[in-house]
């Protein structure tokens, strides 16, 4: 059997672009640049093994990635390219359109420092909150986001609520003199509204049309800064940007479902799965969710009547981010489950801690959610949405602690 | 302020202003008695080696308090000695900066990634290393990243060393960028 001829720089191109060249470009969030033919040539070990670890490409959903047999083309090219071709140039992907129609920005003065410090607690990355401003002047139908940051490679991800302005107040008082504030996670918990989370490869983030996210009259928009410390001094200038549906065209407001599991402990060396059941009580569609799941989660999913919607079993805390599900639609009395696989064990690669310790997490530290934006299918309903998430919100008060079903113990961690 | 003036002199006497060679000159100058020495393996753009940048200026420091010299070999190919001396300063790094285009340390010392570390006495042609692997435990593994390093590996090497044990030992795998052969 004669072997195929290897892929030429043709058949690869496409596939480059479309995986490599968003990110791995001068000023992209990736650290080296991908544009030529040359640079793949340079790396090709390097590169080839990642491709072949699933490392690379990352932040994209499962059902995204690229087929087996693009990954075959592309690692067969790879293995074949002489490193004396003549470099050629792998085109940027299509930069998505964006109209700026506000702009906000971050404090001046924060620096990204050169590496993690200590915490108070044991939360799962180095993360910084800013009030934008200004606020808003009036309510804002926001159809689409764009970030700009000085630092790039060194921001992870931006989450986005909307505040009164009392509760994110009260944080950034905790630290008068200096930009911003470390404590977090209160804000999302109210009834007042998260405006998605952006993340590396998703700096520019549409809404699907016909809904948009709002931020009423007067509220201030604040912003959850994820961050990785690149070994160097990285002074942080930001901006928001958001492009606003059109006065007269119809669209529907995206209001939060928290599906939250708000404190948890899991002892060394246990793994199992956390739940969180809700009944939707009217007909709704929900086109996005967002998720928060930290280290010790191995798998994320949502099922509604027991069917998975969305599903990524090798979960990777990178992907903390806003998620669109096209044609989700919920009616009333179906039921919907969020699930976490936990895994407190050595056998979790990702486990901070080795060996495991016991933890306990709460709402500021590393509470677990898959985050419904969800919008009424009759308009009638559209209000009841606030009133769910208050009263999820309010149930949630009283839970206890959880721990996680079905643990097994890890055989290295038994006495 | 005081420390970054101590990284600036010992670059300017060490690197730029002095003695950057490649790796086989460098070997003829000094020699390389039984003397321990250090060396990490680097890639300005290996975002594994420059996060890990502030723990090793702080070991290149401890290093040479204790008259032990640091070799930062940059093993990439078409680096220039204005690149790897840029790098080295701007990320705090202290210790001699090597270019090895020609592999002679990488095949030396048998370094695979981006960040490596090496404890190692003798010379280019007869190393007896002491210690390889890497510097520590803040990535388990590529896009791995821990919130903070725990485990210390290098340095627990390189106290032995000082505290005059030459018993060989291999650490845990670097985990870093592939230097390319």
């Amino acid at each position: 059997m004669i072997d195929p001829p290897p892929p030429t720089f043709e058949d690869v191109r496409d596939l480059l672009s479309q995986n490599c060249v968003a990110c791995h470009q001068q000023e992209g969030p990736a650290p080296f640049s991908l544009t030529k033919s040359t640079d793949y040539q340079r790396r090709s070990a390097f590169i080839q093994a990642l491709i072949q670890e699933d490392r690379m490409p990352p932040h994209l959903v499962a059902s995204e990635r690229w087929s087996d047999q693009e990954k075959d083309v592309v690692l067969r090219w790879l293995a074949a390219a002489s490193r004396d071709e003549d470099s050629q140039t792998v085109p940027a992907p299509k930069v998505p359109s964006f109209r700026k129609d506000r702009s906000f920005r971050i404090p001046e003065g924060f620096v990204i420092p050169k590496e993690g410090g200590e915490r108070w607690h044991r939360g799962d990355r180095d993360v910084r909150t800013f009030r934008l401003a200004p606020r808003a002047d009036q309510l804002l139908r926001v159809q689409a986001w764009r970030f700009h940051s000085s630092a790039p490679r060194e921001v992870e991800s931006i989450g986005l609520v909307h505040d009164d302005g009392t509760i994110a107040r009260y944080g950034d008082l905790q630290e008068p003199n200096t930009p911003g504030y470390e404590m977090t996670g209160d804000m999302g918990w109210r009834p007042a509204g998260m405006l998605g989370v952006l993340g590396v490869a998703n700096s520019t983030f549409r809404i699907p049309d016909g809904f948009h996210f709002e931020v009423p009259q007067d509220h201030e928009i604040d912003f959850e800064l994820r961050f990785r410390p690149s070994g160097i001094d990285k002074p942080l200038a930001a901006t928001l940007e958001a492009e606003l549906v059109p006065d007269q065209q119809k669209s529907r407001a995206l209001h939060l479902i928290p599906l939250s599991i708000r404190s948890w402990r899991v002892k060394a060396g246990e793994s199992g799965t956390l739940e969180q059941r809700w009944v939707s009580p009217i007909d709704i569609d929900v086109p996005l969710v967002s998720v928060r799941a930290g280290r010790r989660i191995r798998g994320v999913s949502l099922s509604v009547d027991g069917k998975r919607v969305f599903d990524i079993p090798d979960w990777d805390p990178h992907w903390q981010q806003t998620w669109e599900i096209p044609d989700l639609r919920m009616t009333k009395g179906m039921q919907v489950v969020a699930t976490f696989n936990v895994d407190n064990s050595e056998e979790n690669p990702r486990n901070p801690e080795t060996p495991p310790r016991d933890i306990q997490f709460g709402r500021r530290t590393g509470a677990l959610g898959i985050w419904l934006h969800a919008a009424a299918i009759d308009p009638v309903d559209q209000g009841t949405l606030q009133q769910i998430h208050r009263s999820i919100f309010e149930a949630q008060q009283s839970e206890p602690v959880e721990t996680p079903r079905q643990i097994e113990q890890s055989p290295k961690a038994s006495p | 302020m005081a420390s970054k003036r101590l990284v600036l002199v010992w670059l300017c006497l060490t690197a730029s202003c002095q003695s950057l060679k490649p790796a086989h000159q460098m070997q003829a100058r000094d020699g390389f008695d039984s003397k321990i020495r250090c060396a990490v393996f680097l890639s300005p753009d290996c975002p594994i080696a420059n996060a890990m940048a502030p723990s090793l200026g702080r070991l290149g420091q401890y290093a040479q308090q204790h008259d032990i010299e640091t070799l930062l070999i940059y093993p990439r190919k078409g680096l220039t000695t204005r690149q790897v001396s840029n790098h080295a300063q701007s990320y705090g790094l202290v210790g001699h900066v090597v270019l090895d285009p020609d592999h002679r340390w990488v095949n030396s010392l048998d370094a695979t990634v981006t960040p490596e570390a090496f404890v190692f006495s003798g010379g280019i042609e007869n190393p007896n290393v002491l210690y390889q692997g890497r510097i520590n435990d803040l990535y388990r593994g590529v896009g791995n990243r821990q919130e903070q390093a725990r485990n210390h590996d290098f340095r627990n090497a390189i106290e032995r060393s000082i505290a005059g044990n030459r018993e060989s030992v291999s650490g845990p795998p670097a985990v870093g960028c592939t230097i390319e052969r």
